[in-house]
C-alpha cells in the first residue's frame, strides 16, 4: 500500500518536474519578456540550438533523414499545388495577338461565342448524348441478371 | 552600443514588424508548453494547448500595445488628447 502511494507519488512528480521544466525553459530564455527582448533571446537560443545541431553529427543526420523522407512523401502533393494553374487550368489565349489590346476582351469574346454555338448546338448534342445512354442501358437491361456466369468454350479448349 | 536610429516614418512599420515577430514567438512557445502539459499532466487534452494560445495572444497584444505607443507619433497624440 505504501509503496503504491510512493509509486503514485513519483510519477506525478516526474510528470509536473517535466511540464515545470518545460514552463521554466521559456522563463529563463527569456522569451516572456517585452518584444526587443524576446526578439534577441529567440535569436539567441537559435544559435545555441545550431551549435547544438552542428556538433552532434548522429542527430544532424537523423534530422536530415527525417526532413528528406518528409520532403519526398510530400512532394508529389507540392508539385501538383504549384502546378496547379498549368494542370487545372489551361486557358487557350491564343486569341491574344498581342497584350496592347489587353487579355481580358478577346477571352470575354471567346467566352460569349463558345457559349452561342453551345446553345445552338444543343438540340443535336442532347440528342446525341440521350441516343448513346439509351444505348447503353439497353446493353445493361439485355444481361441476364443473377444467372451463373457462363462457362466459355475458349477456357474449356484451352484446358484440353 | 548605442541604438540605431530609426527615422520618423519608419517607426510605426518597424514596430509592427517586431509586433508580428514578438506574436509568432509567443503564441508558438504557449502552443509548446500547452502541449508539453497536456501530454504529461492532463491526458492529452485540447484545452491546455488553447490555454497557452490564449496567454501567448495576450502578452504578445500587451507588448504590442505597449510599443506602438512608445512610437513618437502615437505618443504626441496621446500628449494632444
Amino acid at each position: 500500500m505504501a509503496l503504491r502511494k510512493m509509486g503514485s507519488l513519483i510519477r506525478i512528480s516526474t510528470k509536473a518536474g517535466l511540464a515545470g521544466g518545460t514552463v521554466y525553459l521559456y522563463y529563463e530564455a527569456g522569451l516572456w519578456k517585452g518584444t526587443d527582448e524576446t526578439i534577441d533571446n529567440y535569436e539567441k537560443l537559435r544559435k545555441d540550438a545550431e551549435v547544438v545541431y552542428n556538433a552532434n553529427p548522429d542527430v544532424k543526420k537523423w534530422l536530415e533523414y527525417v526532413s528528406s523522407s518528409v520532403s519526398s512523401n510530400v512532394k508529389p502533393y507540392s508539385d501538383a499545388i504549384t502546378n496547379f494553374r498549368k494542370e487545372w487550368l489551361n486557358v487557350d489565349l491564343s486569341t491574344v495577338s498581342s497584350p496592347i489590346n489587353g487579355v481580358v476582351k478577346p477571352v470575354w469574346n471567346k467566352g460569349v461565342t463558345w457559349t452561342i454555338e453551345a446553345i445552338a448546338d444543343s438540340p443535336e448534342t442532347i440528342q446525341r448524348l440521350s441516343s448513346t445512354g439509351w444505348e447503353k442501358l439497353k446493353e445493361l437491361s439485355m444481361e441476364p441478371q443473377g444467372s451463373p456466369p457462363k462457362p466459355d468454350s475458349s477456357s474449356k479448349s484451352a484446358k484440353q | 552600443m548605442p541604438a540605431k536610429q530609426v527615422l520618423c516614418e519608419d517607426q510605426i512599420p518597424s514596430a509592427l514588424d517586431k509586433c508580428i515577430a514578438d506574436t509568432i514567438i509567443k503564441v508558438g512557445s504557449g502552443v509548446v508548453t500547452g502541449g508539453a502539459l497536456s501530454l504529461v499532466l492532463f491526458r492529452r487534452r485540447l484545452w491546455p494547448i488553447t490555454l497557452g494560445i490564449g496567454i501567448g495572444t495576450g502578452m504578445a497584444m500587451a507588448n504590442c500595445q505597449n510599443k506602438l505607443n512608445s512610437t513618437d507619433v502615437v505618443r504626441r497624440n496621446l500628449e494632444r488628447k
